[in-house]
């Protein structure tokens, strides 16, 4: 990739990282229901987060090795997470009734 | 591929400051070293996310405190940090194009738009004192200010490596730290990311 097409691809990624930045907000003035309002809203994070990793921070260039030292923390907060959910139940009984 | 991305691909390791390599072939340690600090800090962020999440489904209530929130502030703050995310791109590009005025004009940019954003974060915690919100009120509070008050020093930390590289780029001595930018490049991309999940999980939440 030449610097002028970087650039432009730097501006193009930084013009959709605005947009979906004022979408979310966007979303939130919808005011849909808890767990649509909710979804939409991370959805559009994980898309701007992932534009990030990939384009800004070159991830898609990384070999396997950085791959994985970026898949480990997230096994290991999924594992935290789940563990966390017994917790949680115990301290409300609605818990599993009002999201699942 | 421009020279930025030559730089990443190529064999040659950075030299530590024993003069000896200890990174995998292919990869330098400086890039090995910035994605192992930031897979740290996924660990550290990722803990208080999943915590706050948990914490928040089972007080439905916290959406009221949210409420007390400068939605209009947070929304700026975003749209500071994608503007300071993006002159920081635009030196890494230059330094990999040569472009040694640039860098230095671009990275003044992006220090400014970092000391922005923690200047509209200093008044949000300002109003929310006079309000009576500290970090010791408990609930939605305290992990308000616990995880907004770290995301601030991550920019503060970044915003010292970005004086250091700014002031060698004035002196001109910026010659043999070049990589160095690519990798700021890479932590403040990260800290863009952290907000980009902190902001909707504290003001935009149902």
């Amino acid at each position: 990739m030449d610097s002028k097409s970087s650039s432009v691809n730097h501006s193009m990624i930084f013009s959709a990282l605005v947009v979906m930045a004022l979408l979310s907000v966007g979303i939130f003035f919808l005011h849909l229901p808890l767990v649509s309002n909710n979804l939409a809203i991370f959805a559009v994070a994980v898309v701007m987060a992932s534009l990030v990793f990939f384009q800004y921070m070159d991830l898609k260039k990384e070999g396997k090795l950085i791959y994985w030292i970026m898949v480990i923390p997230f096994v290991l907060f999924g594992i935290l997470f789940v563990l966390f959910i017994p917790d949680v139940c115990h301290y409300s009984i609605d818990f599993l009734k009002r999201y699942f | 591929m421009d020279k930025s991305a030559s730089m990443t691909s190529i064999p040659v390791l950075d030299e530590g400051p024993c003069g000896h390599n200890s990174a995998p072939a292919g990869l330098t340690a400086g890039r090995l070293g910035i994605w192992a600090l930031i897979s740290s800090e996924i660990v550290l962020f990722a803990g208080l996310f999943g915590s706050f999440i948990l914490m928040r489904m089972i007080h439905p209530e916290w959406a009221e405190e949210a409420r007390h929130l400068n939605l209009a502030a947070g929304t700026l703050n975003s749209l500071v940090l994608l503007i300071s995310n993006f002159f920081m791109m635009k030196a890494s590009s230059s330094v990999s194009q040569g472009k040694a005025e640039d860098v230095k004009k671009f990275l003044f940019l992006t220090m400014l738009m970092g000391v922005v954003f923690l200047g509209i974060k200093a008044y949000e915690y300002t109003a929310e004192f006079a309000h009576g919100e500290f970090p010791s009120s408990l609930g939605f509070w305290s992990f308000y200010f616990l995880m907004t008050g770290i995301h601030a020093t991550h920019i503060l930390g970044g915003l010292v490596a970005l004086g250091i590289l700014y002031v060698k780029a004035v002196n001109g001595t910026l010659g043999s730290m070049q990589g160095r930018v690519a990798l700021t490049g890479i932590y403040w991309s990260f800290v863009e990311v952290v907000w980009i999940f902190l902001f909707p999980m504290l003001y935009l939440l149902a």
